[in-house]
């Protein structure tokens, strides 16, 4: 029976990458740089917010709930309400940015989010103008 | 049955390293030899056919791409098709040439995904570390691309979502440098070795005379000998305008469907390449589409079919007149590989070759059961 | 084209959707015989998926089978209907052994019946004892509120068309409340102006 010596010696070669430096990124220390354009957490520029219920109305898990705030940013806002947003159904589509009139809900590049407590996912979006203010 | 009677039955469980999802076999052994088996899913019952009998069309197309895990793209794809054709929607060119250069992006890293898999089943644990390494510089170009990793939500009715970002193509066109020299390091280390071809050449042997009447498809297909691939029987696309060629091996085993996959993953860069050239720098994104609650799907069905890395998948799509639609049937490749291919397989076959097999088959449980 | 003229014999019509996708529509007892045709004489020898649509308005279930050539370059959809209560179909699993999957998914979901299938048993639901879940008349919906218990943190939802309703109602009122005021002060000065005419 010949022995197939191309095929005993050719994946030791897969030794040498015992000395290469290795490729995995080290988190917490180094963080990787996530791109604008992220479909991460919700921001709402409050001042533009007409409370039409546009994302309301698209959003196709009923994850977005009107809410009155905690006092008035936009004297325009015709029904005086803002979204507040479920996370535990929100599937981050981003339909309900696609379909905003006045262009005030966003999604913003952060990701990560930890809490000890499980009832706590209701998430109110940040008041902010543009993306990547959030550090 | 005599044959059964002093079997032993275990079950090859739902949570196992060589597969991609959860999906569990029966088996009755005697020793170490199978002597029957039989196929259990609904682990991963989600229920999508009847969640998408509720929505819109511009809500269902977000939770299209869940339903197979490892490809989401095909789809979208098909989704997409399905609704322009019912309505007539003309998509343009650079649309087209976007989505089919998504298309091969998402054959690259399925592939490299199912190589992890292969190894892993076999107890090559490097291969594993290697290729899921690989597979994560893809989905950073997915990521600037689309917005997501994984599930893109991208292809749309009517076009794409988004335009392409600045320096996509060079970075694309970096990246697929790099494949081509990984690969050859992938042929020294796991295609040529002999440990590989030892425990996979001669295993899970398919007939060619009975693949075409059981709808066998994909890599079985043409690990037979059979040269026959949907982007060139029944073009969708740009793939009539793009110049590629249709691998085959003649043996049926485990190891020639590793070879096809092989062979298609460097086809995959040639069309990819091809695709940056012919590009068009203009045209329009988006075709503009009604409001979401008046966009009516006219009384009529269809049924379209696209290649994904495993095989034809097809889409059943109905509409009834109003703007929910009526019935959307998946059809994946795994449905028959895993019931009727897989218990006949198994057969007379030994109990350390059960997950090689269910790996080169390519099965994917998601899209079985849906 | 041969196929159009020779289905034409059997008084059946051919429908071209685009140019490889064919339909036709038969009755439920010659099923049978056209599948067969289809394999013998056109070389439509491969199966690809059985297709069921609920019409809950018409009473029937439509039930579509997808053939495709041997060349693997043209799709005939062949579609039939049968009743809703007690439904019933000849199974095709001696032809092409995947159809025993597909008719068992069938008869999970939908709750067609198919005589002398081998193992019509459950396919992706375990211990399910309600009515088949894919038909219409299944009110998901419901059956969700009934078995899970939701955490009701929710409850200071609003809604917005009644908010913009109020609000503009408020407004109005305030407005004919503010004209009011203005026409009252209005008919006080006046009063007043007479009445310093009159003293003088």
């Amino acid at each position: 029976m010949a022995i197939d010596i191309k095929g005993v010696l050719a994946p030791l070669g897969a030794i040498g990458t015992l000395f290469k430096h290795p490729k995995t990124v080290t988190y917490p220390e180094v963080k990787k740089d996530i791109p604008i354009g992220y479909r991460g957490f919700h921001i709402n520029n409050l001042e533009t917010c007409i409370g039409c219920a546009s994302c309301e109305e698209i959003c196709m898990n009923d994850a977005i709930d009107m809410i009155h705030p905690d006092k008035e940013y936009n004297p325009k806002n015709t029904s005086g309400c803002v979204p507040r947003i479920d996370y535990g159904r929100c599937c981050w589509c981003s339909l309900c940015t696609d379909v905003c009139p006045p262009g005030s809900l966003k999604l913003d590049n952060i990701c990560i989010h930890a809490d000890k407590d499980p009832d706590n996912f209701l998430y109110m979006p940040k008041n902010l103008k543009n993306i990547g203010e959030n550090k | 049955m005599s044959d059964l009677k002093n079997t032993i039955k275990i079950f090859h469980g739902p949570q196992h390293p060589g597969i991609t999802g959860n999906m569990s076999v029966e088996l009755d052994l005697l020793g170490e030899t199978i002597k029957r088996a039989q196929t259990h899913v609904g682990y991963l019952h989600r229920g999508f056919e009847k969640l998408i009998e509720r929505r819109t069309v511009v809500q269902a197309f977000t939770i299209v791409c869940r339903i197979c895990v490892p490809e989401p793209d095909p789809n979208e794809e098909n989704f997409a098709r399905a609704v322009e054709n019912l309505t007539g929607l003309e998509i343009s060119d650079k649309a087209k040439y976007i989505r089919t250069m998504v298309l091969e992006m998402q054959r690259l890293a399925t592939m490299f995904l199912w190589m992890g898999g292969q190894a892993g089943s076999i107890g090559l644990g490097l291969i594993p570390q290697w290729s899921i390494c690989d597979r994560d510089y893809m989905l950073d170009l997915f990521e600037e691309l689309t917005g997501g990793r994984v599930y893109h939500m991208y292809a749309f009715p009517g076009g794409v979502r988004r335009d392409l970002p600045n320096g996509f193509i060079d970075k694309l066109s970096e990246l697929l440098d790099y494949y081509e020299k990984r690969i050859a390091v992938y042929n020294d280390t796991f295609f040529d070795n002999a440990i590989f071809k030892k425990r996979a050449m001669g295993i899970g042997v398919v007939k060619a005379d009975e693949v075409l009447k059981n709808a066998y498809i994909g890599q079985v297909m043409r690990g037979c000998g059979i040269k026959k691939d949907v982007r060139k029987d029944m073009p969708y696309l740009v793939y009539d305008r793009l110049d590629f060629e249709i691998p085959i091996q003649q043996e049926g085993d485990v190891y020639a469907r590793a070879l096809v996959r092989r062979d298609e993953m460097l086809q995959s860069i040639r069309i990819l390449r091809q695709i940056i050239k012919q590009m068009p720098k203009e045209g329009e994104i988006l075709q503009k589409i009604p409001k979401h609650r008046k966009f009516k799907l006219p009384a009529n069905d269809t049924y379209v079919q696209t290649e994904s890395a495993r095989g034809a998948m097809s889409y059943y799509m109905a509409g009834d007149g109003s703007e929910k639609i009526r019935r959307m049937q998946v059809r994946g490749p795994s449905l028959i590989h895993a019931y009727t291919l897989l218990e006949k397989l198994l057969v007379n076959a030994q109990l350390a070759d059960v997950a090689m097999i269910m790996n080169s088959l390519g099965i994917c449980p998601p899209e079985i059961e849906r | 084209m041969d196929l159009a003229a020779k289905l034409k014999k059997l008084s059946l019509t051919l429908e071209q959707k685009n140019n490889y996708l064919y339909k036709v529509v038969v009755k439920s007892e010659q099923l049978e015989s056209l599948l067969l045709s289809f394999i013998n004489e056109f070389d439509y020898i491969t199966l690809d998926s059985i297709n069921c649509r609920d019409d809950l308005e018409d009473g029937v279930f439509t039930i579509t089978y997808c053939l495709q050539n041997r060349n693997r370059d043209h799709i005939v959809m062949i579609q039939t209907s049968i009743e809703r209560e007690n439904a019933t179909l000849p199974t095709m699993h001696i032809l092409w052994p995947q159809a025993e999957i597909m008719e068992r998914e069938m008869h999970e979901m939908f709750g067609v019946n198919f005589p002398g299938h081998p193992s019509l048993i459950d396919f992706a639901l375990e211990y399910w004892n309600d009515i088949p879940p894919m038909r219409r008349d299944f009110d998901t919906l419901e059956y969700v509120n009934k078995m899970n218990p939701f955490r009701g943190q929710r409850d200071d939802a609003l809604d917005a068309k009644e908010e913009m309703k109020k609000r503009r109602e408020a407004k109005k009122a305030a407005k004919l409340k503010a004209e009011q005021e203005a026409a009252a002060k209005e008919a006080q000065k006046v009063k007043t102006n007479t009445s310093e005419e009159v003293q003088r």
